[in-house]
């Protein structure tokens, strides 16, 4: 199950499980940004990305998200890594010119590597961000948090809640599918197909043997669930109360203000062009 | 088909925060060729135990001896042993209609014949032999499974597992969503694949069932064996406490008995019927 780490929601009761997804969400954005603010000297660049690492690691601390399961999400992404770092060795950043080996006309440049690697903490801080906010924040908070975001979107006429449902519904089966999934895979594995190794042909046919019946019970689960909710009186066009309501208390404000204080400070300091290590730190430097 | 569990213990997500302990030092040895029921209430952990038996699960600690092949925690399982060893043992899964792809009966039946014995091509003929044993004639063989009603799909997830004739048959609540009919009619065709040799490990709530067909029976209950030992015996017992069904004919006995009227010997309607005709 491993595999489905990315986006599960964790129950726990953590103190960022109890804030407001509206918030959660909002931080997520601003963290996100933050991540992806450029610097202009590579020390300065890895300092600043250590420290936003150093601030979402206090967070997974918080929210009990382990770093192993971000390393799992990585292992997803490494060819993407690898191909980057070739495209980074025979096309090197602009401005490169710590040469580490040359043979020929091709030049090495430690910036390729740099590039690099700024890439992967920038995307492992990424994984990390999300991953808080999906494992303490439970979908039908999720959908009730963006459901809230765009509601303006009401007045353009956009059906707001009706996607908002849909998109509960969907998230709640998740769950429901890949138990299933899983039980089908039992199911053909007992009949001998070999998922993992074979040749093409025997993954194919074992794909279908797991796609086929798997389509066949969501269509059956989804028409069960439309019948449901017809039997029940649903009219998607009806106004609609919310059983639960979202509750935006003074820790949320708190936290809202940290938040964007780290993320105006970090822009500011971007926007600033300015390398401060070697402003404040000349000697060093 | 030996089975031993030694000292067996399972948990779900052992390495997290989530773990679930569901099987706490079973020890057991399933004898060949029985009929064998493996009762308890929902959640007991019996299709857990029923999965580590075909390598779907490996133990947390302990032993689970299949056939000779031995799966422990640090077993690596290689496919092609796997492989071999699910070859003899038919699985019918909980809500094994729902496992069906193919787009003719026929094709689906042959599935598992063709996955195990690829160069055989005698497989349309097993997989015909097979669906005529569980009752389903030649008209169904070229209609679409999804077609079907759900009590024949789940004949043709039988004929499934049983067209590449294992030796070991375990089956996961087989008559779920049957009627009482179709109920007697799979179970005696089960009895009689037996018959011919195959051994049967039965997931059941219904103790009626258990009475009838199971020639041993064990009783989960918070992660162990309660009991275990001859059907006959263990459900003469209050059997309530592990939340189990007394069947109905020792239910009829234990009202005879407050009447005053004590049976002895009767296992069925037939042995009811003559004992009470004793009692004129
Ligand atoms: N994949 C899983 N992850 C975590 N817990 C699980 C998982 N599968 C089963 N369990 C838990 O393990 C316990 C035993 O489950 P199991 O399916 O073996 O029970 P069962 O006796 O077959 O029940 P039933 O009669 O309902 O089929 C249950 O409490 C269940 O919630
Ligand atoms: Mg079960």
């Amino acid at each position: 199950m491993d595999k489905y780490i990315l986006g599960k929601y964790v129950p726990l009761n953590t103190f960022i499980h109890r804030l407001d997804p509206r918030m959660k969400i909002l931080s997520m954005i601003l963290l996100m940004v933050a991540i992806f603010m450029p610097f202009p000297s590579w020390t300065f660049t890895f300092v600043m990305s250590g420290f936003n690492a150093l601030i979402i690691f206090v967070l997974m601390l918080i929210s009990k998200v382990r770093l192993r399961d971000i390393i799992i999400q990585l292992r997803s992404i490494w060819f993407l890594l690898l191909v980057l770092m070739i495209i980074n060795i025979f096309l090197p950043p602009n401005g490169s010119i710590h040469i580490i080996a040359q043979s020929g006309n091709f030049k090495l440049y430690a910036e390729s590597f740099m590039q690099t690697g700024k890439v992967m903490l920038r995307l492992i801080e990424m994984f990390g961000v999300a991953m808080i906010l999906t494992a303490t924040t439970s979908p039908q908070e999720l959908t009730f948090g963006f459901g809230w975001f765009i509601k303006p979107l009401k007045k353009i006429k956009f059906p707001v809640e009706e996607v908002s449902m849909t998109v509960s519904i969907a998230l709640r089966f998740i769950p429901t599918l890949i138990e299933e999934t899983n039980r089908i895979y039992k199911a053909q594995s007992s009949r001998g197909v070999d998922f993992k190794h074979g040749n093409l042909k025997m993954k194919f046919k074992g794909l279908i043997a797991l796609i086929i019946p798997l389509f066949v019970s969501a269509f059956t689960m989804s028409d069960d669930l439309a019948f449901a909710l017809e039997a029940r009186g649903y009219n998607p066009k009806a106004e609609r109360t919310s059983y639960r309501v979202l509750k935006w208390s003074t820790k949320d404000t708190i936290w809202i203000i940290l938040i964007t204080l780290f993320a105006a400070g970090i822009i500011t300091i971007s926007a600033m062009h300015l390398d401060l290590l070697r402003h404040f730190f000349p000697k060093i430097w | 088909m030996q089975i031993e569990f030694k000292n067996l213990y399972f948990n779900y997500n052992n390495n997290s925060e989530f773990k679930v302990t569901v099987l706490k030092n079973i020890n057991y040895l399933i004898n060949k060729n029985n009929i064998t029921a493996i009762v308890g209430k929902t959640g007991s952990g019996k299709s857990t135990l029923t999965e580590l038996i075909n390598y779907f699960l490996k133990p947390t600690s302990g032993q689970v001896i299949t056939d000779g092949f031995i799966s422990e925690n640090s077993t690596k399982l290689k496919f092609k042993v796997v492989n071999k060893l699910r070859k003899k043992i038919g699985y019918l899964f909980q809500f094994s209609e729902n496992q069906l792809f193919e787009d003719t009966v026929i094709k689906d039946v042959s599935f598992g014949v063709k996955n195990f014995y690829p160069k055989d091509d005698g497989y349309e003929q097993k997989s015909k032999e097979a669906l005529r044993l569980v009752g389903l004639d030649e008209s169904f063989d070229s209609r679409s499974p999804f077609d079907l009603s759900g009590g024949e799909k789940k004949r043709v997830a039988i004929a499934g597992v049983i067209a590449y004739k294992p030796d070991l048959l375990i089956l996961d609540e087989p008559t779920a969503g049957l009627d009482a009919q179709g109920k007697k009619e799979i179970m005696d065709l089960f009895k009689k694949i037996h018959e011919t040799g195959v051994q049967i490990i039965l997931i059941t709530h219904d103790m009626n069932v258990v009475l009838e067909y199971a020639d041993e029976m064990i009783v989960l209950d918070n992660g162990s064996i309660q009991k275990y030992g001859s059907p006959k015996e263990i459900l003469k017992e209050n059997v309530e406490k592990y939340n189990l069904e007394t069947p109905h004919i020792y239910k009829t006995i234990n009202a005879l008995k407050e009447k005053g009227i004590v049976l002895n010997n009767v296992t069925d309607i037939p042995s009811l019927v003559t004992e009470l005709k004793k009692h004129g």
